[in-house]
């Protein structure tokens, strides 16, 4: 009796312990929300290869901004998925004005849209894209990706990140909040992307485990926008090195202007040094009675 | 090239100068003319050919009015005080023949501004002009000519993506406008040395 009794605690014990573990170790000790750009453009497409093409850009360009919705196998956007409370639809708006910003400051750029996630399909593709094309008049579309994790189990952690260009391995320990951002920025008509900023945030875990969720939300917070910042910063090189690589290597960019453009004169720093030295000279010959 | 010979060097002020700033200080000042003074292709198109002359006295900010007046001004005013030949014509004339190209060579453009063709025009009648002289205004005048062959040569080789915004109106850099505004300077430069030498028949 008292064995069978023994037994039987014994017995729930480790199913108790068992389901606990199940539980813990679904996440594999980590909180992760991300929405993936490869998944988003080449999901369908798994022997994708990019066709060799020209991109021609039609200036002054009309840019989109958008992020890229949760990825979902259904190809469906589901809302109660996608819709983050760390990451809100109110901080993406946030950051797609700050990428905005980077755009506006060059001529060559006539307009920015800031495009809602909900009007991009979970795997859409390419096919999507010539939809937003189409719906806003853009040329040119800057997809924002993201991928966060948080370790809150013990070992050797990290996050992969997938991009276009390759896998980011980034490390983590206990309690820690890791943060990529990437802003690929691509030619619809060619499908050709011109460039891309990657943006990192690191948080060191400092909860316990009375406040952990608590501090984890406001680490992911803090994340995100160290993430952000660093991003804006790496977008402003890249539009900068884009600008000079369009300029110097005219095989690898059609440049054409929109019909109806307005024409004018660039007199500036040269133009004032030659009339400048001009006036200068005149003077002082005149002066100097020399002619 | 001819011997340097000594210019006689007018002290009357330099009224067609005047008159071109002038004319740009005014229309900046009633931005309200600009909608009917400015180079509209459709608009000359349809026959306001005025437009193709006084187009170039509008401007899109203070910066390019700025930029465009101080070249002009300055080279105009050697360009009389030295009291060179045909500037008269030429300031009347070459605004018609550099929207002219503008209209044949840049369909695509709608609207140009700016006084910088008219300004590239004066500052190369200048300095070719100035190649007669003695030194070093010769030199001056020499390395002018070389600054401003090497600006179109970059404007060309780069303009693809030279975009500039005046005001809030992004505006694409008209290569066509400052090219034809320095032939238009030779051809009348070559016009007056042969209308010189025939005189001197």
């Amino acid at each position: 009796m008292t064995k069978t009794i023994w037994l039987t605690i014994g017995l729930a014990a480790t199913a108790a312990i068992l389901v606990a573990g199940c539980d813990t170790f679904s996440g594999r000790g980590e909180q992760h929300r991300a929405s993936n750009l490869y998944a988003y453009l080449y999901s369908g497409q798994k022997e994708h290869i990019d066709a060799p093409t020209i991109p021609v850009l039609s200036l002054p360009l009309r840019v989109g901004v958008a992020f890229v919705p949760v990825d979902n196998p259904n190809g469906r956007n589901n809302y109660s998925y996608a819709e983050d409370l760390t990451f809100s639809e109110n901080q993406k708006m946030d950051l797609m004005k700050q990428i905005s910003g980077q755009f506006k400051q060059y001529p060559f750029v006539k307009s920015i849209e800031l495009i809602p996630t909900a009007y991009l399909t979970s795997r859409g593709g390419f096919a999507n894209l010539d939809q937003i094309r189409t719906m806003y008049g853009v040329d040119v579309m800057t997809l924002l990706s993201y991928d966060q994790v948080q370790f809150t189990g013990e070992g050797v952690l990290s996050l992969t990140y997938w991009t276009i260009v390759g896998a980011y391995v980034v490390p983590g320990e206990k309690n820690d909040t890791k943060t990529m951002m990437d802003a690929a920025v691509y030619d619809i008509a060619s499908r050709k992307l011109l460039f891309r900023a990657p943006g990192i945030g690191s948080v060191k875990g400092s909860a316990t485990p009375i406040n952990l969720s608590e501090q984890l939300r406001a680490d992911s917070k803090k994340g995100f926008d160290q993430a952000a910042t660093n991003l804006v910063a790496n977008l402003k090189v890249q539009l900068e090195e884009f600008k000079q690589q369009v300029t110097n290597a005219p095989a690898e960019y059609k440049i054409e202007y929109k019909p109806g453009y307005t024409g004018g004169g660039a007199l500036g720093g040269m133009e004032t040094i030659i009339v400048g030295g001009l006036g200068a000279c005149f003077l002082w010959t005149r002066r100097n009675r020399k002619f | 090239m001819d011997a340097p010979k000594p210019q006689i060097l007018d002290r009357r002020l330099p009224v067609i100068t005047l008159l071109l700033v002038g004319g740009a200080l005014v229309i900046a000042l009633f931005p309200g003319w600009s909608s009917w003074l400015i180079y509209d292709r459709p608009a000359i198109l349809s026959g306001e050919i005025w437009r193709m002359f006084t187009g170039h006295w509008i401007h899109f900010s203070t910066s390019h009015l700025v930029y465009d007046l101080l070249a002009l001004g300055i080279a105009g005013w050697i360009i009389e005080t030295k009291n060179l030949p045909h500037f008269g014509w030429l300031c009347l004339l070459a605004p018609w023949l550099i929207s002219a190209v503008l209209l044949v060579s840049e369909p695509q453009m709608n609207l140009f501004g700016g006084l910088s063709a008219l300004a590239t025009t004066a500052i190369v009648y200048l300095a070719l002009f100035g190649l007669h002289d003695a030194p070093p205004w010769r030199w001056v005048c020499l390395a002018a000519l070389l600054g401003i062959a090497g600006k179109i040569f970059f404007e060309m080789s780069t303009g693809r993506m030279i975009f500039v915004t005046t005001g809030n109106v992004p505006v694409t850099v008209s290569v066509a406008g400052h090219i034809s505004g320095a032939l238009i300077a030779l051809l009348f430069y070559g016009w007056s040395k042969m209308f010189a030498g025939r005189n001197r028949q």
